[in-house]
């Protein structure tokens, strides 16, 4: 994505709790916590969204994340910790409100209205024009079923709709949790492009979604959770890149191996290729392969993905039956 | 603050509940102006324009109350209100915003009532005398529209608050309406019946909140004089007395409203 774009945001261990925040920040919770009885459903929560970015938000089922957001958006006072939103903490929410846009959980509307009467109620609520309902309905393809009561709509089309109730007020911040929910291949992709524009535009979009393909695609950064507690938080690249590896084909596999080690890297013969740990050794390898002179019929670099890191931090695939 | 009571007001205008409400109380009103007089001798005050208004208003109050609870219930039920509530208004302003909205309509289908009984009562006495002892001088007839109206109007708006604030605190549409019918009908008869068996209400009369609103409904011009006699409040007691009530309950629900996390 826009790598010109500044990040303020740092990769943090579970452990770490410190914070390079400033007035700039888009959001900045440091030690959030709410619990429900006894358990703690967000326990301690620090992480930072620099302006001007698309930052993931994941983490496993029941790991706290719309908790979260719905204390992200005064929905839910939380029991411990602080945030501010646009440099405004919590309690003044009210202040920004209007330059944040939000979708948390299944989009609630009235169902007996057309979605048009319930951007209207929203809009008249912001203080927002009926040009502007008229604006967001058509951003989202709706402009066509906006008559139709809401509790006709499918899932795709509340979503869509939820999504628009969002744009209302063409915010500066987005702060959406699973928008992507019951959206077709084709809006999906008009989601995407459309966030993308929306931090090239300036704006920030914190976005929480299990489409690991789609954050991995459109976020330059993630906080994943677990348990409520912060997991990692970093840029997707770098996350993604910590186990990045070359694949080497070659018919001569010990040479190889040995040749790339004298050249300073980790390389080891695994089946019928050469392995070499580590990101962006693509051009050291050609080199010291031409300069010995050394046949390759392939050379590709495998980076882990989104979403292998996810399992891998969250265990998240722990309690399900193996086929 | 101006906004939030235009959001309010086309979210409940936009609900087709209001509309069959409105229609059945402009029916009651209506079918009130006709009462037979051999039947409205039964009813009240006979046949006078302020008679037809008793039932009206206490049949238009439940179905305001049942209104009033079905649209605040199901803001939350649909999570309709944790969409709207992410909006910057403070939850103080949200309920400001509904009560302001539901005097409107409380006054609109007061106004509603006063019209329909007139026409009722003008109608009823052109068609075949329904109304033989009505008197059709529009000088005499102004007092008693109007005390129609201010009575309507004030049940009216007691059930829609109340409802709206039954629906507030128990965010469920079903629990609203049989915790409101279930307090009015059954727990305060109880408590009225303690009251006086206990030796309190010597006058026959207890300051709950539906009892009020029956003297309020029955009471009409008689009530002064009928409960100075029997030792009672006067209308304006009674008045006070129900807007204590309101008071009370919009506090209390204002205060669950605002401590309580929106799901």
């Amino acid at each position: 994505m826009s790598g010109e774009r500044s990040s303020n945001f740092q990769t943090f261990g579970p452990g770490s709790v410190t914070l390079d925040a400033d007035a700039q920040d888009a959001i900045v919770a440091e030690g959030l916590t709410k619990r429900y009885g006894k358990h703690a459903v967000v326990d301690g929560l620090s992480f930072v969204v620099g302006r001007g970015r698309v930052v993931g938000f994941l983490g496993p089922n029941g790991s706290g994340k719309t908790t979260t957001l719905r204390m992200l958006t005064g929905l839910v006072r939380p029991h411990g910790g602080s945030a501010t939103v646009l440099a405004r903490p919590l309690a003044e929410l009210g202040a920004v409100a209007r330059r944040i846009g939000t979708l948390v959980e299944a989009p609630g509307f009235y169902g007996g209205n057309s979605g048009r009467t319930n951007l209207r109620i929203h809009a008249r609520l912001a203080g927002v024009s009926d040009q502007r309902v008229e604006a967001v309905l058509g951003q989202v393809g709706l402009l066509e079923h906006a008559r139709k009561k809401v509790e006709k709509y499918s899932l795709g089309m509340r979503q869509r709709l939820g999504i628009a109730n969002a744009l209302l007020t063409d915010p500066e911040l987005l702060i959406l949790d699973e928008p992507m929910n019951g959206l077709d291949p084709a809006g999906t992709a008009a989601l995407r492009e459309l966030l993308i524009s929306v931090a090239h535009g300036g704006g920030t979009v914190f976005i929480s979604s299990h489409q690991l393909g789609e954050i991995q695609a459109m976020c330059d950064e993630v906080v994943l959770i677990n348990h409520g507690r912060l997991v990692q938080q970093g840029p997707v690249e770098g996350l993604t890149g910590r186990s990045a590896r070359q694949l080497v084909v070659t018919p001569e596999l010990e040479r190889t191996a040995a040749v790339l080690a004298a050249a300073g890297l980790a390389a080891s013969v695994e089946r019928d290729c050469v392995i070499v740990v580590g990101a962006g050794h693509g051009e050291r390898i050609g080199r010291a392969l031409m300069a010995e002179q050394i046949p390759i019929s392939a050379l590709h670099e495998e980076n882990e993905t989104l979403e292998a890191l996810f399992v891998e931090l969250t265990d998240s695939a722990e309690g399900w039956i193996d086929p | 603050m101006t906004d939030a009571v235009r959001s309010e007001l086309t979210k409940l205008l936009a609900r087709r509940m209001l509309l069959v409400a409105a229609v059945l109380i402009a029916l009651s009103a209506f079918a009130a102006g006709f009462l037979p007089p051999a039947l409205s001798a039964n009813v009240m005050f006979n046949r006078e324009l302020v008679a037809g208004s008793w039932g009206v208003a206490s049949f238009g109050f439940f179905l305001v109350l049942v209104f009033s609870c079905s649209a605040s219930g199901y803001e939350f039920k649909a999570r309709a209100l944790a969409t709207l509530a992410v909006r910057g208004r403070s939850r103080a302003q949200l309920m400001a915003a509904k009560l302001i909205v539901l005097a409107v309509i409380a006054v609109c289908a007061a106004l509603l009532t006063g019209l329909m009984l007139a026409v009722g009562w003008v109608l009823g006495d052109l068609v075949g005398g329904f109304q033989p002892n009505a008197d059709l001088d529009v000088s005499e007839a102004t007092a008693p529209w109007a005390e129609a109206f201010v009575r309507a109007a004030l049940v009216f708006a007691s059930g829609a608050i109340l409802g709206a604030m039954l629906g507030t605190v128990l965010r469920s549409t079903a629990a609203a309406i049989i915790a409101g019918l279930g307090a009015m009908l059954f727990l305060e008869g109880a408590v009225s019946a303690v009251i006086v068996m206990t030796g309190g209400g010597e006058n026959g009369w207890t300051p709950l909140f539906f009892q009020t609103l029956t003297l309020i409904a029955f009471g009409g011009e008689q009530s002064g004089s009928a409960g100075d006699a029997a030792g009672g409040p006067t209308p304006m007691g009674a008045y006070v007395t129900l807007a204590c009530w309101l008071a009370a309950f919009v506090a209390i629900a204002l205060a669950v409203f605002r401590a309580r996390d929106i799901a």
